[in-house]
């Protein structure tokens, strides 16, 4: 009998369908089960039927396909060399969390029947500008294979990844059946590759465009999509800023009447936005534009009827720039959403109280810190079915400004909100106490993300560290995956995580931290974490190199403007070849400083791309 | 843009500027007339531990993406300055409501002026030697204006 091990969140019906299939095709009569060949494991001993693989390789093939999470085909790939073959053979969807863990090569030999592939390449902290410009991760050496191995892609989701238009252009023209691209933090490339997607690709399903390091050279791209286009389901180009032809969108959005999510930029005003709605009632995710114009009573009431027509609407973003004046038109449409994306809308408390008063069936909330303490009341009063809070701050780099949330906001939504399991929440003062209220009030908790502003602050009240929160947090949230800290924090936090957090996978830490016996608690006690990113703590080579057999299990280590030296470094890197470390020294330190230091498992070898200010050990 | 980190076991200068009617000159309660302008210190600072100090700007904290520095907010900081002072201050124009409130603001902020209104003309006035400041800005058009004359919206 063979074991696979797969993860509980595979969905029922495909697990049952994976059973059905395994147990009909094991009561079959012996006589009509083969293997065809002899390559599995132990296959040696001819007549224990037990040891080779009963099932034809089609069966097999047919079973796998019901699998999708790329954790559970990795497992179902060890089993045996039989169950190897079928999955790499039936794998159509590709996910690479480090694009240089491995080489296009290596993936284009292993599996040759891909249609979708995930990359995401520079480490997280890039996001706020600890990565120099320039350090890699450009998808092009990828495409060049993928053109060759996998002409019949279709899908393509980049995270933290360097493309140029040369490279949109390219993939726009070597995949006559491409349908889906998304860019979520890239750079490097401009609107000009985007004109290539939308004239190229004749049956783009899917264009979604986040937060990228781009230029917005203007929107004519999206007048590049061809009259005959209908197929998009997916439209979101809110992150870009210059005029698009409402003509060439009004058009296309009539056209494509399977659209279902649309957000749209800042060019777009409300009554174009009605124009739109009344287009495509059938919409499930809908980013506004422009939230701010004078309209007449007409053209209000015409826009409140616009989003009362639409119901299927879950989720709702945009909102850039003063919106308190229109907000009511939305109220029609608020009982069926599950998700409101407010967090570029500068709401008060008393705007906010309107809206989710309205909303009573929100899952997952974003806000601005503007809507204070009180707002945050208002959600925990109004939506009982709050599982994802986001509270993000106005004015981040102002520290003299006391407005913002306190632990009173965060406190009163956990009362009101105890099946929350997802937090992000960005303060000024926090208490050791309120955190350990928060936790019993809402155990659940897999992802707590608390970001005190001003580095190492203390318990505003009692003056101490903020140890006890995190330890509280740990103790009581026994699925935690996810954990950032911040706040004055010594090691006595780390003991607690590694003692309570065995689920954690990963962790971030900022200005934290006693001594190397930090560190090494969480390197020691946390046997499932992976992602370990760190910066400006006192953790130095004896904490790095504690983790020496650990970071083949993980994804990546980062640690910047810490106590590591070259010496140990190079001493990790000779170590264990199978991990690429990679140093950055900052200008003008001190030669055996290692200041920016990020390690990671891969099969690939160290990497050819790397920029001169990128020494690979 | 690089932190402004302490460097391992060097003096650290420290200019600090008062404004008029700083805060700890009127606590002293001392009449003076304008008050201490410059203020040297110089501060001996080995290399700290992890934490800076809470006034420097570290980079990539808070860990906010750029693209959320990009907020369209609303809010209107106006930079606002006193004659003869040597530094500026910045206030937002969104959280005052009325001429009233805003003119309560700038007093708070330089302390040593006290509101008075004369004549339903609306003066700051410095009250250790009786000057008087009127408020004004310089709209779009580059020209100073008395404020107080366009309604508050």
């Amino acid at each position: 009998m063979q074991v696979v091990w797969l993860r509980s969140s595979l969905a029922l019906r495909d697990l049952q369908a994976f059973i059905q299939h395994t147990v009909v095709y094991c009561k079959m009569d012996p006589k009509l089960k083969k293997t065809k060949n002899s390559s599995s494991n132990s296959a040696n001993s001819p007549d224990s039927t037990h040891s080779s693989f009963p099932f034809p390789d089609e069966v097999l093939e047919r079973v796998l396909s019901f699998l999708h999470s790329h954790k559970d085909r990795s497992s179902v790939s060890l089993v045996c060399k039989d169950w190897y073959n079928a999955e790499r053979w039936t794998r159509t969807k590709l996910f690479i969390g480090n694009c240089y863990s491995v080489s296009p090569e290596i993936v284009a030999r292993r599996f040759p029947r891909i249609k979708s592939v995930t990359l995401k390449g520079k480490p997280r902290f890039s996001d706020f500008n600890l990565v120099p410009q320039h350090w890699g991760a450009d998808v092009h050496s990828w495409l060049v294979v993928f053109a060759k191995v996998y002409p019949f892609l279709e899908e393509l989701r980049l995270k933290r990844m360097t493309l140029n238009d040369e490279s949109l252009k390219f993939l726009a023209t070597s995949f006559p059946g491409f349908k889906a691209l998304s860019l979520l933090s890239c750079e490097g490339f401009s609107t000009d590759g985007l004109k290539a997607i939308a004239t190229h690709c004749k049956n783009l399903t899917e264009l979604d465009i986040q937060e990228n390091g781009m230029d917005d050279l203007g929107g004519g791209w999206l007048s590049c999509f061809s009259e005959n286009c209908s197929s998009l389901e997916v439209l979101n180009f809110a992150s870009l800023n210059s005029e698009v032809s409402f003509d060439a969108l009004e058009k296309l959005v009539r056209r494509c009447k399977s659209l279902r999510i649309l957000k749209v930029n800042k060019s777009i005003t409300l009554d174009q936005l009605q124009q739109l709605l009344v287009l495509a009632p059938q919409l499930i995710e809908l980013g506004t534009g422009s939230f701010q114009q004078e309209l007449t009573p007409l053209q209000y009431e015409g826009l409140g009827i616009a989003f009362s027509n639409c119901k299927n609407l879950q989720t709702l973003s945009g909102f850039w720039e003063d919106t308190s004046l229109h907000l009511p038109v939305l109220y029609a449409a608020c009982p069926s959403l599950t998700f409101l994306n407010l967090s570029y809308a500068t709401l008060r408390s008393g705007e906010l109280a309107k809206i989710v008063a309205h909303s009573p069936n929100i899952r997952r909330l974003w806000v601005l810190d503007t809507v204070g303490d009180k707002g945050l009341e208002a959600v925990g009063s109004s939506c009982p079915f709050l599982e994802e809070l986001r509270v993000f701050p106005a004015d981040p780099f102002e520290q003299d400004l006391h407005h913002g949330v306190t632990e009173a906001g965060f406190l009163a939504v956990s009362h009101g909100c105890r099946k929350l399991h997802y937090v992000l929440y960005f303060c000024r003062q926090m208490t050791n106490a309120a955190v350990a209220t928060i936790v019993q009030n809402c155990p659940d908790f897999t992802h707590f993300r608390l970001c005190i502003m001003n580095p190492g602050e203390r318990d505003y009240l009692t003056n101490e560290p903020m140890d006890e929160a995190f330890g509280a947090v740990v103790k009581t949230c026994t699925n935690l995956q996810r954990l950032a800290l911040s706040g004055l924090l010594t090691d006595l936090t780390f003991e607690y995580i590694g003692k309570y957090a065995k689920n954690l996978e990963a962790l971030s830490v900022a200005f934290a931290g006693s001594s190397d016996g930090g560190m090494q608690c969480v390197l020691q006690g946390c046997p499932k974490l992976r992602k370990l990113e760190i910066r400006d703590c006192p953790f130095g080579n004896a904490a790095l190199l504690s983790g020496i057999e650990k970071y083949e299990t993980m994804r990546s280590l980062w640690m910047s403007a810490c106590n590591v030296t070259m010496s140990a470094c190079k001493l990790l890197a000779k170590e264990m070849p199978r991990l690429n470390v990679e140093v950055m020294r900052d200008e003008g330190s001190d030669e055996s400083q290692a200041d920016k230091v990020y390690i990671y498992r891969t099969v690939a070898g160290p990497r050819r791309d790397a920029p001169p200010f990128v020494v690979t050990l | 843009m690089s932190p402004e980190s302490e460097t391992s076991g060097g003096l650290k200068t420290e200019l600090t500027l008062g404004l008029p009617g700083d805060l700890q000159v009127q606590k002293s309660g001392i009449k003076r007339g304008f008050c201490e302008v410059v203020d040297l210190k110089l501060v001996n600072n080995s290399k700290a531990e992890s934490q800076p100090s809470s006034k420097t700007q570290v980079v990539g904290w808070p860990p906010v993406r750029s693209y959320m520095k990009n907020l369209v907010r609303n809010c209107k900081y106006v930079k606002v300055a006193v004659d003869g002072a040597p530094y500026l201050r910045k206030i937002d124009l969104e959280i005052y409501s009325s001429y009233l409130d805003l003119l309560t603001a700038m007093g708070d902020l330089f302390t040593c002026l006290t509101i008075c209104n004369v004549l339903n003309e609306r003066k700051l006035v410095d009250s250790a030697n009786g000057e008087e400041y009127v408020p004004t800005y310089e709209d779009k058009d580059g020209d100073w204006m008395l404020v107080g004359d366009v309604p508050w919206k």
